[in-house]
């Protein structure tokens, strides 16, 4: 029993035919002389024979035609919900961005009134030393000067502040002039203004995944995701200009026309232009092309990290 | 299993969105089988299907040009099981308890007894024997599982399993030693049935 432990460890391999013929006649020869051994080979070998006839179900015609579908469709929900959590991490980092400019600021007006409270010049002190003062530009200001430096520290902390949520990189207004941007899937005007290739697929994405997956009924929402598309697809050829590559290029002209045709949809219970869209977005592999677009800029930006 | 064409990874490699369903529709069918095998029901065997094909348009990246797109696509599949596993515990099913609840929805496993069984072809004593191997192959551990499908279903010799795998050769044959063990005794009355070896 004791030399059974080495050929236990080749019952698998002599099992399933591995074991090579030099092993094979040792194996065997130990076979002919241990019943115990004999009989754990026979067993498993029945065993094997048993698992042989287990039988594995064919989902059907009808699931492998749709294979292709339910896979692009999870790749989309999936790369979805990648883009509100990202979106969700910017805003809570913006959200702790503005927090530590407030303390900053708040420090700063305390450390200001602070200084003037304690260390001003008392109204007993002698004219001469206010004189002094006085004469010395920069070192004591007018009291009025307070909410001038106040608004200098804010102004300046503004202008510091990181642009807005969903401003484009490259716009160059302020945050005050630009026009209010609208929530949920479908973007802003601010977007809009941008020919950044990147959060005009992302854009362009949304706006699919909502008006292909949105509620026939609800006509608001379908009236803001058509004049969405029409300003997308207004935007569609300077993103064409912006870009020096040639799939973006195609890809971004491929979304320009189903935008069109989304911007041209008369209501959004056309169910049949509606399932037009959605099965020559499928066709296409719209979605799926902008995912690997994303993706490809992710890689690219990894490799620049 | 199939082999992919020569261009098809370069044009995967360029992200060509084409060959990303190319790469789907010929291995589809490779994948879900060794999916059931390791999961031993349809719905997580779809399930880690698509995984497998997300993991792999992910991470085309890293696919060695000289490498077999379909290996790949399998160890993907192995990792992504066995991983799958950690986070959830196996779940036996049991053919008394859904006799005695008929309300319960019924499991993956117990539509495909039901559909066996309404095969005319299928006796009920052969949808039971399915029901029990599945089981069996329940009871055993995402490794052993893994281990033994590969060797016994999908043909892989030891040494194919050890390197997909990353393990030691002697780790192989002791996870397969285990899972006969293991099968052996769950199946001890069907192993009767198909008598002695010849």
């Amino acid at each position: 029993m004791t030399t059974c432990g080495r050929y236990r460890s080749w019952l698998v391999e002599a099992l399933y035919g591995e074991l090579d013929p030099a092993r094979r006649a040792v194996f065997e020869a130990h076979l002919s002389e241990c019943g115990e051994c004999a009989a754990m080979l026979n067993e498993f070998q029945r065993t094997a024979r048993v698992m042989s006839r287990r039988q594995r179900p064919d989902p059907g015609p009808e699931f492998w035609d749709g294979y292709w579908n339910r896979l692009e469709e999870r790749v989309a929900r999936e790369d979805s919900i990648v883009v509100d959590a990202s979106r969700f991490a910017r805003r809570r980092s913006l959200g702790s961005w503005g927090y530590r400019v407030a303390a900053v600021v708040a420090l700063l007006a305390a450390g200001a009134w602070i200084g003037r409270t304690m260390w001003a010049p008392s109204p007993d002190a002698p004219m001469i030393a206010s004189t002094q003062v006085d004469s010395t530009p920069g070192q004591v200001r007018e009291p009025t000067d307070d909410a001038v430096d106040s608004q200098d520290v804010a102004q300046t902390t503004r202008e510091q502040a990181p642009a807005a949520i969903d401003a484009p990189p490259t716009d160059p207004r302020p945050r005050e002039s630009a026009p209010p941007e609208e929530s949920g899937t479908t973007g802003g005007p601010a977007v809009l203004a941008s020919t950044d290739a990147g959060r005009y697929l992302e854009r362009s994405q949304l706006l699919l995944l909502a008006v292909l997956n949105g509620d026939p009924a609800d006509s608001s929402a379908f009236d803001t995701q058509r004049q969405r598309a029409g300003e997308l697809m207004r935007v569609a050829s300077s993103v064409r200009e912006a870009s020096d590559d040639r799939r973006v290029q195609d890809l971004v002209a491929q979304l320009e026309m189903i935008l069109r045709e989304i911007a041209h949809l008369e209501q959004s219970s056309d169910v049949e232009a509606v399932e037009l869209i959605r099965s020559r977005v499928d066709r296409e592999g719209v979605l799926l092309r902008i995912n690997m677009e994303q993706m490809r800029s992710e890689s690219a930006r990894g490799a620049i990290d | 299993m199939r082999e992919q064409s020569p261009q098809l990874v370069e044009r995967l490699r360029a992200g060509e969105p084409a060959a990303f369903r190319e790469m789907v529709e010929c291995y589809q069918r490779d994948i879900y089988a060794l999916a059931y095998d390791l999961c031993g029901n349809h719905h997580d065997a779809e399930d880690l299907s698509q995984e497998v094909f997300i993991k792999a348009f992910r991470g085309i990246g890293n696919f060695r040009a000289d490498a077999k797109l379909g290996s790949w696509l399998y160890r993907i599949a192995m990792n992504a099981h066995i991983d799958s596993k950690r986070r959830k515990p196996v779940q036996l099913v049991s053919i008394d308890a859904y006799a005695s609840d008929p309300e319960e929805p019924a499991s993956d496993r117990m539509a495909e007894l039901a559909a066996a069984e309404a095969r005319p072809d299928q006796s009920a004593g052969a949808a039971r024997f399915q029901v029990d191997v599945e089981n069996a192959l329940g009871v055993l551990s995402a490794q052993e599982r893994t281990v033994f499908v590969l060797r016994h279903y999908h043909d892989m010799k030891i040494g194919e399993i050890s390197e997909s795998l990353s393990i030691a050769e002697g780790t192989v044959k002791s996870l397969l030693f285990r899972s006969m063990r293991k099968l052996r005794d769950r199946l001890s009355h069907y192993r009767d049935e198909v008598g002695d070896p010849a």
